[in-house]
């Protein structure tokens, strides 16, 4: 039940409703703190689902001629495991991310659409069960995470010498990534309209935080690239039940156009993955260097170029099929020349980071981390870039190491310093430093011994999605390296969830404010109250956080800073 | 009016006046009491039997609002609505009825989220 005073000693009963029950609230809210929070919880949990299909994968290549998983089952393994990963844990924690704290950062009370951002959510958790279910009826999707046609046509696409998918694993992989794709949508056109309408007095787009600024590229870039894959995978809906013939060779279609829509799709979608990562380091750096961001309006702006430049690369990931030279000139250039503004973006974090007083914190630790991993990403991406060597390289394991360093080493552990630097705004305490530290030394070299193996396996000639491999080729020790590096990755992800769990039970509250930091969301109680600001602030340079508190050296009385 | 009332008023309307400042919109006053016509008259020409009026200054800050006001209510429709497609979608592999009901349930959904009041 429900009480209600109503007037001087009379007070009024009523029964409790529904959305005031422990579970009808998490139901039916529309606060984009819990909902972010459930995006966040959730994508964690599929995390450790996506990480459970490595261990295995890892497990089944430790050694030639691996007997733990048969030929069909690795092919399901290993699409889910590039499925859940990048649609149900980076994508998810990351609007997460975004949900919780843009509103905060911009000095807002809420998303502008507060029940689309609801349903954003619930059609994400949704998305993944359906997903996930795959498994119960031994469907799984098993086409690899692109599901490239021709291979995933039903009968109609199979013969002369084309193998098909007969079963509904690939029907789980088109609707499942079409309501994500949905809930993907709804998040987006939300953060859009927030940014753009619902910012504190005083905050120009020019003195947005840079996490800001990313989310609104990301919310662009899924705007724009998710029609493609949505499109490609109605066509093939059609190809496998309506009798068309799309992508069908021997029918007049042409396989090719799988390739081209869905990376028209996938390409950008990367980018969606790496740029909030990019607004979290942006964030951390500063505070923990105790000094501004060097180069802000050249990180926003390159966040920009790359969001831009993100839809003319695609081809990139084809340059073996036969493409005209022409064609393959086009999208190196291009490949080459989308390295520009991420490495704009790196300069401007080391300098941020040089003469600064720096704390070597859990957060700062992962992001200077993200940076090191990232850049040897980066690196191996634009070897990847020059035609001759990605026709050596390509779809072997050299492209496996580049996805996981860029994904691996930079966006999750962009996440990682996200989720340290935030947790005591979500939670009210701060997360154990030792045994963050333990995490991140174990999630470095775990990393490392997984991935950089790879580069040699592929230069080898490994080739990516083999679910075995013979003894004689010489790839048995990397191979056991990249297990043993893949299970040292399992623990550190143990010794976070045992960070959280204690924590969450033991820890002393902290303060609201524990890393001295700059921006709106750290001016609120920890957790924020249901309405974030009792008034809302009004913004007069880039650290509205920082000048409240130092008010004798606020950024908007200094001569030299550009507020 | 014996002293001890006339103070007891003063004291509802310096509380009144208070609240006035505190919350920045007129307090109700009691009844019985003169107050209003004394709030009107100048100190210099009130009287003995009329309740002292203490005039301040009121900073107007604006109606404090409730948290409910301010903020969108909680929605079941959302969840229903992601429920019907996850069942159009199931019903998709699986059969065809599950499919209709997800269907069904998609447009009940629908009206139901445009026709809510907020």
């Amino acid at each position: 039940m429900a009480t209600s005073t109503i007037g001087e000693n009379v007070t009024a009963v009523r029964r409790r409703s529904f959305s005031e029950s422990y579970i009808g609230e998490w139901l039916t809210t529309v606060d984009h703190k819990k909902i972010g929070l459930m995006y966040i919880v959730t994508g964690f949990f599929f995390f450790l689902v996506g990480g459970m299909e490595a261990l295995l994968i890892r497990a089944q290549l430790a050694r030639p001629n691996g007997q733990v998983l048969d030929p069909n089952t690795y092919n399901e393994v290993f699409t889910m495991h590039g499925t859940t990963m990048i649609f149900l844990f980076v994508i998810p924690v990351l609007a997460g991310f975004g949900n919780y704290i843009v509103p905060l950062m911009i000095g807002a009370r809420d998303m502008a659409f507060p029940r689309m951002n609801a349903f954003g959510y619930w059609v994400m958790l949704f998305g993944g069960v359906f997903l996930q279910s795959s498994f119960l009826v031994g469907q799984a999707p098993n086409g690899g995470w692109f599901m490239y046609a021709p291979l995933s046509e039903m009968a109609a696409g199979c013969g002369h010498g084309f193998q098909c998918t007969t079963g509904m694993n690939a029907d789980f992989w088109i609707l499942g990534t079409t309501l994500l794709g949905i809930s993907s949508i709804s998040g987006s056109l939300n953060f859009v309209v927030t940014i753009f309408r619902l910012r504190a007095p005083g905050m120009s787009i020019n003195r947005m935080p840079l996490f800001s600024w990313m989310i609104l590229v990301m919310s662009f870039l899924l705007l724009f690239a998710l029609p493609s894959l949505t499109v490609a995978s109605v066509l093939l809906l059609l190809d496998r039940h309506a009798g068309t013939h799309f992508y069908q060779y021997a029918n007049g279609g042409d396989p090719l156009l799988w390739q081209h829509l869905f990376w028209s799709f996938g390409h950008p979608e990367v980018y969606i993955l790496i740029l909030p990562a990019f607004g979290i380091i942006s964030e951390v750096l500063p505070v923990f260097s105790r000094k501004p961001i060097f180069g802000y309006t050249f990180i926003a702006w390159s966040g920009v170029a790359i969001g831009f430049l993100s839809f003319t690369v695609w081809a990139h990931h084809m340059f073996a099929v036969g493409l005209p030279a022409i064609a393959q000139a086009f999208f190196a250039t291009s490949t080459t020349l989308i390295a520009i503004p991420t490495a704009v973006k790196i300069f401007n974090w080391i300098a941020t980071v040089v003469g600064g007083k720096i704390s070597f914190k859990v957060p700062m630790l992962f992001a200077l981390g993200f940076i090191a991993m990232f850049l040897i990403g980066g690196l191996n991406g634009a070897a990847l870039a020059v035609v001759p060597f990605d026709y050596q390289i390509t779809d072997s394991y050299f492209v496996v190491a580049h996805i996981h360093y860029v994904l691996f080493g930079g966006t999750a552990l962009g996440i990682f310093a996200g989720l340290y630097y935030w947790f005591p705004k979500f939670s009210g305490k701060v997360l154990n430093e030792r045994l963050g530290q333990v995490h991140f030394w174990l999630t470095l070299i775990g990393l490392n011994l997984t991935f950089f193996p790879m580069h040699l396996l592929g230069i080898l000639g490994m080739p990516r999605r083999v679910y075995t491999f013979p003894d004689s080729l010489g790839w048995n020790e990397l191979n056991l390296l990249a297990s043993i590096g893949a299970f040292i990755i399992g623990i550190s992800v143990l010794v976070f969830l045992w960070n959280v769990v204690t924590t969450l039970k033991n820890a002393e509250k902290a303060s609201t404010d524990p890393w001295d930091a700059f921006t709106l969301e750290w001016d609120t109680s920890s957790p924020p109250k249901k309405y974030n600001f009792l008034e809302i602030p009004i913004v007069r340079s880039r650290r509205p956080f920082y000048d409240k508190k130092y008010p004798e050296n606020a950024d908007w009385k200094s001569p030299l800073s550009v507020h | 009016m014996s002293q001890e009332q006339q103070d007891q008023e003063q004291i509802q309307v310096q509380d009144a006046a208070a609240e006035e400042e505190e919350e920045g919109r007129a307090a109700s006053l009691p009844a019985s009491s003169n107050a209003s016509t004394a709030a009107n008259t100048p100190a210099s020409e009130q009287t003995e039997d009329e309740p002292r009026v203490l005039k301040k200054r009121v900073k107007r800050k604006g109606r404090l609002v409730n948290v409910d006001e301010v903020l969108p209510r909680p929605s079941f429709w959302p969840v229903v609505l992601a429920l019907a497609l996850a069942l159009f979608c199931f019903g998709f592999i699986w059969n065809k009825y599950v499919l209709f009901l997800g269907l069904a349930l998609f447009v009940v959904a629908a009206i139901g989220w445009v026709l809510e009041r907020r």
